[in-house]
Formats: C-alpha cells, sequence, structure tokens
C-alpha cells in the first residue's frame, strides 16, 4: 500500500515536471511568434523539436533529483522503524524550497555560460559586440530568467501542493522540535518573484524594440502586462490557499474543542510546515494533549462522584406494606441535582420525598446532597409534611445564601389511616391515578431557598385500593423529541393515562419512560417515582 | 433548544406602565444577568405603578430561570406596584401557578388585557 502511494506520487512528479516544461515552451514559443517575430512553421522545422527534447530531459533531470532527494520517504515508508520520522518529514517540507532555489541558480549559472560559449564559437569577445547586439543579449538574459523564475515559481508551488497530502498522512503529530522558519520567508519571495516576473515580462519587449529599433505595438505589450499579472495573481493565490488551508486545519481542530467534540480530545493536527503555522500546531497538540489528560482526571472524579450519589440515593424499587414504589433518576450529566428518598418514619407511616436542585452538574450534586442529609434530619423530626418543608426551608435560605434554589415535594403516606399527605416547595405538582382518570395534586407554594418566612401548607387525600400517585421532576414534562417538540404537562398526562394499571408499578415505570421523548437535545436530570397502594390483583 | 439562547431585555415606559420586553431562554446565566440589569430594589421610577412582563418571545424558562423571577418579584419594594405578565403558553402558566409565582404576577392573555386589568386593580384598590 505504501509502496503503491510512493509510485504514485513519483509519477505525479514526473507528469508535473513534464508539464511544467511544457508551459515553459510555450512561453518560449510564444516569446519567438509575438517577439522574436519569427514563424511558426520555422519553429515547427527545428526549434520545437529541440525544445521539446530539452523539456524531456529537463523532466528526467528533475526526476531523478527528486529520486535522489526523496530517498528517505521511501524508506519511511518501507521500513518506518529504520528511519526517522523527522528527517522525512524535514525533507518534505524543505524539498519545494530546494527545487526553487536550485532552478533560480541554474538559472543564473547555465544562462551566461551558454551565451559566453555562443560568442566564443563565433569567435567573437564580449567587447566586440555593438550596442544593438548589447541589447540583444540583455533581452535574451533577461528573458531566460524571467522564465527561470516562472518555472522556479511554478514548480515551488505545485511540489508543496503535491506533497502537502504525504505530510498529512505522516504521523507528524508527535513533532515537538525542529528547525524553526517563519512563513514571511517563502511569502516575501515568492511575490519578489513574482513582482519581478510582472515587470520583466514587458521590459523584454522594450529592450526587443530598443534592439531592433522597431515601432512599439502597444496592444502587444499590454497583452503581455496583463498575461504576467495574470498568472503572478494566480500562483500568489494558490500559495496564499495553501497557507490559509493549513489554517483552517487547526481552526476545525479548535472548534470541535470548543463544541465538547469528545473524539478531538484524541485526535492531534498534522504539521505542516517549519512556520508558525507548524508551531501554533505544535503548541495546539500540547494544548489537547493537556487538555486530554485534564478532561480524563475530571471524568474519573465525576464518575466517582456520581458512585457516591448513586449511594446516597435509596433502591429503586420497594415494597411498604400494600405499597409498591418504583423509581428512576437519571442525571443529565455524570451527576445531577435531582434526588428523591424513601423514608420510613414509624410502623404506620412512610415518606417519598422527590427533589430538584436549581441548575445541574456538580454544584447541583453538591447541594442535592447537603438538601438529601438537611431532609433526613429534618423529617425524623415529625410534624406534617407542610412542618417538614418550613424548617427545611429556614435552613436551606441559610445555607443557599439566594444562589441557588430547591423544589421539594414530599409525601406521607399514613397506612393506618389510608392516606395521602402532600406538601410541595414549588415542585411539579405530583399526580393521582385512580382508575382511569389522572388528577393533579396542587400544592402551590415557593421552592426553598427563597423566602425564609415562607408556610408550607399540605394537602391530605383519602386512599382507594389501587391509587397510584406519580412523582417527577421538570426534566421529565421539559423533555423535547427530536423536532424540538416539548412533552408537556399535558403530552405527560397523556402518557399517564395509557398505563396498564394491572401490571406491577415497576412495569408502569418502565412503559411511561419508554414514551418520554429523546434527543431534543435540551437533556436536563429526570427523575420519577411511582407508587401504587393495594395491588392485590396485579398480575 | 440545544444551544441556551441569549437572554435580551427592552423596557417600554408608557401611561404609567413599565413593560418589560423578554426575549431569548430564562436560565441560570441569563436570570442572573436579568436580576443585575437594573437596581430592582430601588424600584421603578415615581410614575410607574404597574410593571409588567412580555413573555411572548421567551421560548425556555428553567427552575433557576423562575428562582431568578422570583427573586425579582421579592426584591422590587413591597406594595408600590401592581405586577402582571402575558405571553405564557400553557405549560409556563401551569408552572408559575405551581411555584407561587402568581402571588405575585397576574397572569393575562396579551398586552392590552393586561394594561386594562392591573389598571382596573388600581382602581379597586383605590376604592
Amino acid at each position: 500500500m505504501q509502496k503503491q502511494a510512493y509510485g504514485r506520487l513519483m509519477r505525479q512528479f514526473f507528469l508535473l515536471y513534464l508539464g511544467i516544461g511544457l508551459f515553459g515552451m510555450v512561453l518560449v514559443t510564444l516569446d519567438n511568434i509575438f517577439i522574436g517575430g519569427l514563424s511558426l512553421d520555422y519553429l515547427l522545422q527545428f526549434n520545437l523539436k529541440a525544445v521539446s527534447v530539452q523539456v524531456i530531459s529537463l523532466a528526467v533531470i528533475f526526476q531523478i533529483i527528486t529520486l535522489l532527494r526523496l530517498r528517505p520517504l521511501k524508506h519511511f515508508l518501507h521500513k518506518p522503524e529504520d528511519t526517522g520520522l523527522k528527517a522525512v518529514w524535514l525533507r518534505l517540507i524543505q524539498f519545494p524550497g530546494e527545487m526553487f532555489r536550485g532552478m533560480i541558480i541554474f538559472g543564473w549559472v547555465a544562462a551566461p555560460l551558454f551565451h559566453l560559449a555562443t560568442l566564443w564559437a563565433a569567435g567573437l569577445q564580449f567587447n566586440d559586440l555593438e550596442q544593438k547586439h548589447l541589447w540583444s543579449l540583455t533581452k535574451s538574459f533577461l528573458f531566460e530568467q524571467t522564465l527561470v523564475l516562472i518555472l522556479a515559481i511554478l514548480l515551488y508551488t505545485m511540489i508543496r501542493r503535491l506533497l502537502r497530502p504525504m505530510i498529512i498522512s505522516l504521523p507528524s503529530e508527535s513533532l515537538k522540535e525542529f528547525p524553526r522558519a517563519t512563513f514571511l520567508r517563502p511569502l516575501v519571495v515568492s511575490f519578489i518573484s513574482l513582482m519581478l516576473i510582472t515587470i520583466l515580462s514587458p521590459a523584454i519587449y522594450v529592450f526587443r524594440i530598443l534592439s531592433e529599433k522597431e515601432a512599439i505595438n502597444p496592444w502587444l505589450m499590454l497583452s503581455i502586462s496583463g498575461f504576467a499579472l495574470f498568472f503572478a495573481v494566480t500562483v500568489f493565490l494558490l500559495l496564499v490557499w495553501q497557507f490559509r488551508d493549513e489554517l483552517q486545519v487547526l481552526i476545525r481542530g479548535i472548534l470541535s474543542l470548543l463544541e465538547g467534540d469528545r473524539l478531538w480530545l484524541h485526535r492531534r493536527v498534522p504539521i505542516m510546515s517549519q512556520d508558525e503555522v507548524g508551531r501554533l500546531g505544535i503548541a495546539f497538540n500540547q494544548l489537547q494533549e493537556h487538555i486530554a489528560k485534564e478532561y480524563e482526571h475530571v471524568q474519573r472524579d465525576m464518575q466517582l462522584a456520581f458512585k457516591v450519589q448513586q449511594r446516597l440515593l435509596p433502591k429503586t424499587r420497594h415494597q411498604m406494606g400494600n405499597y409498591q414504589v418504583a423509581a428512576i433518576c437519571e442525571p443529565a450529566k455524570e451527576v445531577g441535582g435531582d434526588f428523591f428518598d424513601i423514608i420510613e418514619l414509624n410502623e404506620e407511616c412512610f415518606a417519598i420525598v422527590i427533589g430538584d436542585v436549581s441548575g445541574n452538574g456538580m454544584p447541583a450534586a453538591l447541594i442535592m446532597s447537603a438538601m438529601l442529609v438537611l431532609l433526613r434530619t429534618e423529617i425524623r423530626g415529625g410534624g406534617t409534611a407542610g412542618e417538614v418543608l418550613t424548617r427545611l426551608n429556614r435552613a436551606a435560605v441559610d445555607t443557599l445564601q439566594g444562589d441557588m434554589s430547591v423544589t421539594l415535594g414530599i409525601g406521607i403516606f399514613d397506612k393506618g389511616k389510608s392516606t395521602f399527605e402532600y406538601a410541595g416547595a414549588g415542585h411539579m405538582s405530583p399526580y393521582m391515578l385512580r382508575g382511569e382518570k389522572v388528577t393533579e395534586v396542587p400544592c402551590p407554594s415557593f421552592p426553598l431557598g427563597i423566602a425564609k418566612e415562607e408556610v408550607y401548607k399540605q394537602v391530605v387525600i383519602p386512599l382507594n385500593t389501587g391509587d397510584r400517585f406519580v412523582f417527577y421532576t421538570d426534566g421529565v414534562v421539559e423533555a423535547l423529541d427530536k423536532q424540538g417538540e416539548m412533552l408537556g404537562f399535558q403530552g405527560f398526562e397523556r402518557c399517564l393515562s395509557g398505563l396498564v394499571r394491572t401490571t406491577v408499578v415497576e412495569k408502569q415505570l418502565g412503559a411511561l419512560v419508554e414514551q418520554l421523548p429523546k434527543g431534543g437535545g435540551n437533556e436536563d436530570d429526570r427523575t420519577i417515582v411511582m407508587v401504587q397502594y393495594r395491588q392485590q390483583d396485579v398480575k | 433548544m440545544g444551544m441556551e439562547k441569549e437572554l435580551a431585555l427592552k423596557e417600554v415606559v408608557k401611561q404609567g406602565f413599565y413593560l418589560l420586553c423578554l426575549t431569548g431562554d430564562i436560565t441560570k446565566t441569563s436570570g442572573e444577568f436579568l436580576l443585575t440589569w437594573r437596581n430592582w430594589e430601588e424600584g421603578l421610577g415615581s410614575d410607574i405603578h404597574s410593571f409588567i412582563l412580555d413573555f411572548s418571545k421567551v421560548e425556555y424558562i428553567n427552575s433557576a430561570g423562575i428562582a431568578a423571577l422570583l427573586r425579582l418579584l421579592r426584591s422590587l419594594p413591597e406594595e408600590r406596584y401592581r405586577t402582571g405578565c402575558f405571553g405564557l403558553n400553557y405549560h409556563y402558566e401551569k408552572l408559575f401557578k405551581m411555584v407561587g409565582l402568581t402571588r405575585y404576577l397576574r397572569i393575562y392573555p396579551a398586552e392590552q388585557a393586561a394594561m386594562e386589568g392591573l389598571q382596573e386593580e388600581g382602581l379597586d384598590k383605590a376604592d
């Protein structure tokens, strides 16, 4: 697979070199026709054949250089353990610049040598040249240098593009140190090169006019300038887009972290350059590593907190004489602010308590634990459900200091008198299910922690055989479905009326939970406690 | 509902009514914003006799938001203002009753009804 990737890359390189060579050939031909004044027939007879051979030779030479310079990559792909990643990565990062510099040096050295060799072959000295020939020589030299610059910048841009997927595929995330560079350098070099191309292209035409003493063709000059400008802008944009793409990879990573995407916690961004973008990538990877460790640490703590919180709550199934109790308590996060309790007060009475601390997560969980302890103390002090709440509220106002509030409902079932006594502190009114009828047990009042002077009252309902009571928190009625529709009180009442009263309470609760909407994105803690009185006929 | 909608507040004062239009969600964070938006304990101004909350552009109110509303209404100088609201759906109307908010806040179906209702209440008190 790796062997194939390397082979494919080398084929792409050869095609690139051929393409760039052909592009150079087109430029030479256009120069010969429009500026040199040669006919296409003449060029087809001799020049084009010679230039074609040169293009193929150039592509072969470049291919050999590429094969030699990218040898570490080949070794790495075959045997990663034997080749240092950093060396391969650096070679890939630096290769486009090497080719650019190589091409420029070749242009500077080869062109003067060629012209000197031509003079020498003609038996002429540089001092023997007339003004006209000097203009012509200058024009040729400038054309060659401009051509080399065009091909070099094109080569640099296209090689960077070609190597990018290979650089991304390398496990460069582990890189932390490498020779530093600045993105200003390639940017400034590219900018200057492209500016030179834009200026030199029409200048070559001017030199030709000066040497041949011809009249200026303004349309031709405008076309040359326009073409040079178009080329420069295109190549510059390609380079800038490459920088932008590298930055976008980083931006995507940071945004994913902000969205709390857990998958990204263990992903690292590839390092694609030695410059500031590459260093930003390293800083991002180190930050992500740090966050991942912290996150895992917090997760462990939260899991522990969840276990502790669950231990504070009673079992979810209870049988208290003729009363069957079933409950669920699902926090939206690892820990939550919802709670319930089943407390045996004496031989005759037991209490069902349900509560919800405003907010969720760890702060709510801490308040919930404190409230549960306070409640268990106060409820043992005796009195009606309302009196218990009144005492509890005074303690809550002092404890919460106006920062949070708690809604709470206490239902006391008297087995001897067969009554249900309920008092609520701003909590969702429980429902009584008698036969097919679903009735709310209203008891409006402030949540705990709001007003110290509040006196809570209770309602007492005589029980009939088969009566069921449902206590719940706001997370149940405010659950959203995938379309964003809230269940609401009416929706919840419909769910309750559909429950099969002849089945055991645990099954009824299971059926109720099944009907609750999910996936609406507003996950809140959910708690439901269901009590059924005298279930002698239950199947 | 995935993302919490930021709460925006706009006050309109007309004919002795102080109308507070709420837009967005009322949660713990926005509830704190609401409570610190102005010094409610100082009152609403000498010419104001009624305070009306417009919930018609509120989509979601959680338990912490309800607690914040309770605190706001309790922090207003006692007996100085008649208070009402409109724009609540069935769900929140019911919820407001459960948490005792209706002890402070009369619920009306619309702005005009709220203004007329509170005006009448004032006349009844004066009688």
